[in-house]
């Protein structure tokens, strides 16, 4: 118990401290991408729910079945994390190019992240998806091997949503 | 199920691209996406649904169908031509919110057409689940009044923003991550 509510703390922290920075430097809409960001991870969520297991959690952490917003925060900071460091380092590249850098940065710091947190057992897959999987592993991880395709997969549909919300607002 | 509604897809197909094509010079990209995006979702929920009695030649992994992928593409095309054509001035988001409004009205029908035809099932886990729930007309589980504006949703801001992001015009910068300051 007292290791998943230091990684809901940290969640929320990162969160919070990546909002923070952007504040800081002078970021445009911050808070509406967060907003964008969060709701579009949560709609994804909402689509597989049934799919994953979150458990362990603190009861305030759920939000419908065991769809938490701390893992939706989580993977909001890893989105934001990732642009952040894509729109940095290649600012001048095209958008239909940096959508693919996006995608292997997201796998890289996915990964790791999600071998963690099947270790500590708050992250399960439900038997109706565990019985899809091969049984084969990442190298040096405990996440199926699936994850390889299957990250990139629904990671671009929630880039191509965020995306374009922000750009309805931009143009509203 | 005989072969008559695979055939009966593929040639709505080619007569809605071959209409849309009159107004929309740039239909087949966005087909294509389109057929990419759904492709994507359904790949990832598969072991959410279960596309039963289509032709072997229909499937093309497990129980995918690409069949069933093009009903929700033609369903897609549809509904973002009539949004692009009675409201050809209004905003951006007036014509989402009007496409989302037209795909969730229709996909409800397509997923009652599938269900009555016996090509969508559900695994007994998904049953379960929707068992307490409602069902319109008897058939379709109220939940997918969220399912589907849910996954709509996801796909068009994929077809949209692709197709932004291969315009030529100046419309793909207007595409922010974190950066824009």
């Amino acid at each position: 118990m007292g290791g998943i509510l230091i990684f809901e703390i940290f969640a929320i922290a990162f969160t919070v401290l990546l909002w923070v920075f952007m504040k800081s430097k002078g970021y445009k809409n911050v808070t509406r991408k967060f907003l964008i960001l969060f709701f579009s991870v949560l709609l994804f969520e909402f689509m597989s729910e049934p799919m994953w297991a979150n458990t362990g959690f603190q009861k305030w952490a759920y939000i419908w079945q065991d769809i938490t917003w701390i893992i939706t925060l989580g993977w909001v900071g890893i989105f934001m994390l990732t642009f952040l460091i894509v729109d940095y380092a290649f600012r001048t590249t095209p958008e239909k190019k940096k959508f693919w850098i996006y995608l292997l940065v997201l796998e890289a710091i996915v990964v790791p992240i999600e071998s963690g947190l099947i270790i500590s057992g708050v992250r399960g897959y439900a038997p109706i998806l565990a019985d899809t999987l091969s049984g084969y592993m990442i190298p040096l991880t405990v996440v199926p091997i699936e994850a390889v395709y299957a990250v990139p997969l629904f990671t671009s549909l929630i880039i191509c949503f965020y995306k374009y919300i922000n750009y309805l607002f931009d143009r509203r | 199920m005989q072969w008559e509604f695979e055939v009966g897809v593929i040639l709505l197909t080619l007569l809605i691209l071959a209409v849309l094509r009159k107004s929309n010079d740039k239909i087949y990209r966005r087909f294509g996406l389109a057929v990419l995006a759904v492709l994507l979702f359904e790949y990832f929920t598969h072991p959410l649904w279960i596309n039963a009695n289509l032709q072997p030649w229909a499937y093309i992994y497990l129980d995918v169908s690409w069949i069933i992928t093009l009903c929700w593409v033609d369903l897609i095309l549809v509904s973002m031509a009539i949004g692009e054509h009675m409201l050809p001035k209004a905003k951006e988001w007036k014509k989402f919110i009007f496409t989302m409004v037209l795909i969730t009205i229709s996909g409800l029908y397509l997923e009652w057409l599938f269900l009555r035809l016996g090509i969508r099932e559900y695994p007994e886990v998904i049953q379960e689940y929707l068992a307490a729930s409602f069902r319109i007309g008897n058939v379709v589980p109220i939940v997918e009044l969220l399912y589907i504006p849910t996954f709509m949703a996801l796909i068009i801001g994929f077809v949209k923003y692709w197709e932004l992001a291969l315009g030529s015009g100046s419309k793909n910068k207007k595409l922010v991550g974190g950066k824009e300051k």
